[in-house]
């Protein structure tokens, strides 16, 4: 079920109905949340919401007996270390079987043994990456006793809450198990907020996304032997544009609808094209998952603890595993393995750069920044590294003589990017003026606004890309 | 004896509890009654001056007892908009927006 549909927008009214009329009962509304979650879910393929409702099951259980160990820390540390070795074997078995045993097989054949090895086809369940990581962050916390042990309805609401369920952002335990605790308020700021960031979602996904997807983006991509290196070039910039409005738009959307439902979720993006060096772009891309891998991954393996050496290397590693995260592909390793690369070259000449050398000025960091980041996304995007080795050897043929890119897709990738120099707080202050105006005004200019996004989105909706993460 | 519970350190508090809907600052209005009138309005104009995507929803669900009469109804309903004009202003804008996708820079 795709937020973006008609069937998406009758569930909601559904559960939007229900849920503020069970609001004389918390646990009645949280059942009631929590099973239309796993409808929502089931929609997609009912087989995994038994792996959904058993990954909570299993989490709270883990929390509990984490809680439940008091102060024998030998009894904890073994049973956060089980928890997470489970969660991470799940994964691993759904998202990266086929490709490490795709992996083995070529390695066994390099060595001159021709075997066939049983490679399965396992289908893997849309958000697995995303509830999984937030069945990791749970158990870790209660074991750094940062969060509380849940109670089994909160656990599994947590895990399975349709908003962020198949694409984030990951919500961790900290943030969300307070707030289920009570039934919520929601106020008029809240309320012209959520719907502002769902019409604004609608628009980034449904003109701005699929139009430069179907009409541009995906044609060069498909076919990039054919296209002139100007169309590869600005391809590379309209998938830029693309992906940000895509995952962008899916993340307000959830926002906005958690919103309406009188739940806050934590921000994840703030304009990433503006950052001015690429840790500064990890702070405004995808913060819910730059955060986890920060407090999850960078820091156990040492940070900025143990001196320099060290703290590359946790960097490269961490960029390394948040690229696999993405995907069982080279394409997403190597895009981790630059962007670890980088982030470590860039705190290396923080600290060596000689101190008579002036700093980069910002507008030059940022147009640096942005293209490393729109390079790297040709890894993200072509389906192979030979693909995206030809991709670049294409814009370097320096073909510059024509393009297939209209009018339309040029306007759409100069808003993508005009939407980053925005000033920060223009949708708050666009809610603070619509909180005022009377519910029928508000409410006819919604339809409207959602109308006139409608007579541009094309036929059907592709998923959001993120949903294969 | 369980262990204390301790809160989380205040930077990771705060970038991860952030939410664009917080208001904190400011006094809060009760916005139920306000939010589900702008649900149901917003409901009713895309009912009226959208009917077409109403039928073309109903028209990809899989016939059955269930659904004929939802796809019947869907019929009769854009029918009913379309006779009293009401579709007018979405085709009037997607014939704007097929222009404008239509468009092509002038070969040199």
């Amino acid at each position: 079920m795709l937020f973006p549909t008609m069937t998406f927008g009758l569930f909601f009214l559904a559960i939007f109905t229900g849920a503020w009329a069970l609001k004389g009962s918390n646990e009645w509304r949280k059942i009631l949340l929590l099973v239309g979650s796993w409808l929502f879910y089931g929609w997609w393929d009912a087989r995994f919401v038994a792996l959904l409702i058993a990954s909570g099951l299993f989490n709270w259980a883990v929390g509990s007996a984490i809680g439940g160990a008091g102060e024998n820390e030998r009894k904890r540390r073994l049973l956060v270390g089980l928890g997470v070795a489970a969660n991470l074997a799940i994964l691993g078995w759904f998202k990266y079987y086929g490709f490490f045993m795709e992996q083995a097989e070529a390695s066994l054949r390099a060595l001159g043994w021709e075997r066939d090895l049983p490679i399965m086809q396992v289908i893997l369940p849309v958000g697995i990456s995303f509830f999984t990581f937030q069945g990791i962050s749970y158990i870790v916390d209660v074991y750094r006793r940062r969060t509380e042990v849940a109670g089994l309805l909160d656990m599994t609401l947590l895990m399975s809450f349709f908003p962020h369920l198949v694409a984030g952002p990951i919500v961790r335990a900290s943030h969300l198990i307070p707030q289920f605790r009570k039934v919520p308020e929601l106020s008029r700021s809240m309320a012209a907020m959520a719907l502002l960031l769902i019409v604004w979602g609608l628009f980034k996904k449904t003109v701005i996304a699929s139009e430069l997807a179907t009409g541009f983006v995906d044609p060069v991509f498909f076919d990039p032997a054919a296209r002139s290196s100007l169309d590869l070039m600005l391809a590379a910039y309209g998938y830029a544009v693309q992906i940000y409005c895509d995952f962008s738009a899916y993340t307000d959307m959830a926002v906005g609808i958690a919103a309406l439902l009188g739940y806050r979720f934590p921000h994840n993006f703030n304009q990433p094209y503006r950052a001015a060096s690429l840790q500064d772009f990890w702070r405004r891309w995808h913060i819910s998952l730059s955060s986890w891998l920060r407090d999850y991954l960078y820091i156990p393996l040492g940070g900025s603890r143990h001196g320099l050496g060290r703290l590359c290397l946790a960097l490269a590693a961490t960029m390394l595993l948040g690229g696999l995260w993405h995907g069982a592909s080279w394409n997403f390793v190597v895009w981790g393995a630059l962007h670890g690369g980088v982030l470590a070259a860039g705190r290396l000449w923080r600290d060596f750069r000689p101190r008579a050398w002036p700093p980069l000025p910002a507008a030059l960091g940022i147009l640096l920044t942005f293209h490393f980041v729109s390079a790297t996304w040709i890894f993200f995007r072509c389906k192979s590294f030979e693909d995206a080795l030809a991709y670049f050897a294409g814009i370097a043929a320096g073909d510059w003589s024509s393009t297939v890119l209209t009018p339309l897709g040029l306007v759409l990738i100069a808003m993508g990017m005009a939407l980053h120099f925005l000033p920060t707080d223009g949708t708050r202050r666009l809610a603070v003026r619509a909180r005022a105006l009377p519910a029928g005004a508000a409410g006819a200019l919604t339809g409207f606004a959602i109308l006139a996004i409608d007579a541009m989105r094309p036929e059907g909706v592709a998923p959001f890309i993120y949903y294969q993460f | 004896m369980t262990a204390p519970f301790r809160p989380p350190p205040p930077a990771t508090l705060v970038e991860t509890a952030h939410s664009p809907v917080d208001f904190p600052l400011e006094a809060a209005m009760a916005g139920l009654r306000w939010t589900s009138e702008i649900v149901a309005t917003a409901t009713l104009v895309l009912l009226l001056f959208n009917a077409g995507a109403v039928r073309g929803w109903a028209s990809e669900l899989a016939p059955g007892p269930l659904t004929e009469p939802a796809i019947a109804g869907a019929d009769r309903w854009h029918a009913a908009t379309e006779a009293a004009g009401l579709s007018g202003p979405v085709e009037t804008m997607r014939g704007w927006w097929r222009e404008a996708q239509a468009a092509r820079f002038a070969q040199r």
